[in-house]
């Protein structure tokens, strides 16, 4: 309306350093987002407050304020912990484990983190996992909220690798992958197609 | 109560803003004490209240523009509003008025005339129109073309009603400023936001919106056209 009306004015509440997701750490802005009354279009008082966000001052890109606990490398380690668990029961499904298999697991992590693991520390795991009695389905499952279609991918390709360690395919391989891929919730056209694309 | 509440409020601070500063100007004795000021006052008042109608309608369809001519038309619609303050600052501030004369009682009359006429056509616009009365782009997605009551008409009744007010505000005080901001920046202004609005319009009723044109005047109504 031309003599009464609202308007969103946008401030700065706080700045700051930040990790973006984007760009790695960079400074922010703490923007907050108010309705101001206007008369003749002129701003005289805030009535509400419309919204608040963060904004990188290097990609200009917008995140919620929970972005400010962000911590990359938290957030690595506990990829690294997921899917070395994820990993580790594929590898002891049928109970028993072989060294060919440790040993792709142990490349994998260095190749996938860089994360140099010896197969003593990994056996160590192995021991844990295998006392923590979880299942397969379960784990993937859990594991699979916070992973990308991406990730997932990579899931079920270093599982494919792992059952093929011994030369061949491993007997109960097919229902290995299947739980892994059902808990991950991808379907077997998806697993199959990730697994041609690897080859 | 919080709406009558609200609207005593905003109806408050609508006349502190219109005549705090000629306050300053001209020092608050003599205008509190002159008969022309109030009755300006007051008609601006009754101006504010017909646009307060516009909030009854609580699917009010006015959005933040993104678009770049949604966005011209806003910024249109904020210097209209600006001139328009700037001009009732000029009216009260550079008045030549007073009631000693004839003169003086007849433009205050015939101004306060066009000040009520004003208010009232906007007013009649805005009901008429309801939710679809915005400020900004007129292309919301449930528009339907309006050609009922004042529309029937004028096309932009509401726009006729801003400038018979605005005229009406300039007479009543006999402001040259007034009169020369009414000419030289506030129609022009309306010019320009009808015709980035009749624009919007045409692309969104096409043949229909076109008809309606031929038929009926944008400001003033059109002499000796038969409407069927």
């Amino acid at each position: 309306m031309i003599i009464y009306g609202t308007t969103g004015l946008t401030s700065t509440k706080a700045t700051g350093t930040f990790n973006c997701p984007r760009c790695g750490t960079a400074t922010y802005q703490h923007k907050v987002v108010k309705q101001w009354f206007t008369l003749y279009f002129i701003p005289l008082f805030p009535t509400s407050t419309v919204g608040q966000y963060i904004e990188c001052r290097q990609c200009k890109g917008s995140y919620e304020l929970s972005v400010l606990s962000y911590d990359p490398d938290a957030e690595r380690r506990e990829m690294l912990l997921q899917m070395k668990g994820l990993f580790i029961l594929v590898m002891i499904a049928n109970g028993k484990y072989h060294r060919d298999e440790m040993q792709v697991i142990c490349d994998m992590l260095q190749e996938i983190f860089e994360e140099p693991t010896t197969l003593e520390a990994l056996n160590e795991d192995v021991q844990l996992v295998h006392q923590g009695g979880i299942e397969l389905h379960a784990f993937a499952q859990k594991a699979g909220h916070e992973l990308s279609f991406e990730g997932k991918a990579l899931c079920i390709q270093v599982a494919y690798k792992i059952l093929m360690a011994q030369g061949q395919f491993r007997a109960d391989g097919e229902e290995v992958l299947r739980q892994l891929a059902s808990g991950l919730q991808l379907s077997d056209s998806q697993v199959r197609h990730i697994i041609t694309e690897a080859a | 109560m919080k709406t009558t509440l609200s609207i005593i409020a905003g109806s408050f601070l609508h006349l502190v803003v219109l005549a705090a500063p000629v306050m300053v100007v001209r020092s608050v004795q003599p205008v509190a004490g002159d008969p022309v000021v109030i009755v300006f006052l007051s008609l601006a008042t009754v101006f504010y209240l017909a646009e307060l109608t516009r909030r009854f309608y609580p699917d009010f369809a006015e959005t933040c523009p993104t678009d770049a001519a949604g966005l011209r038309m806003f910024r249109l619609a904020a210097a209209t509003g600006i001139v328009l303050l700037l001009l009732q600052w000029a009216a009260l501030i550079v008045s030549g008025v007073t009631l000693d004369d004839a003169l003086g009682i007849i433009s205050l009359t015939v101004g306060g005339l066009l000040m009520l006429g004003g208010a009232a056509l906007r007013f009649a616009a805005i009901r008429t129109l309801g939710r679809q009365f915005v400020t900004g782009s007129g292309t919301t997605d449930d528009r339907r073309l309006v050609t009922a009551g004042p529309y029937r008409t004028v096309r932009h009744p509401s726009e006729t009603g801003l400038l018979l007010y605005a005229a009406g505000a300039s007479l009543t005080t006999l402001s040259p400023v007034a009169a020369a901001l009414w000419l030289i920046a506030l129609l022009p202004l309306v010019h320009l936001r009808l015709k980035e609005e009749e624009r919007a319009l045409i692309k969104q009723f096409g043949e229909q919106y076109e008809a309606y044109v031929r038929t009926t005047g944008r400001l003033l109504p059109r002499i000796g056209v038969r409407k069927q």
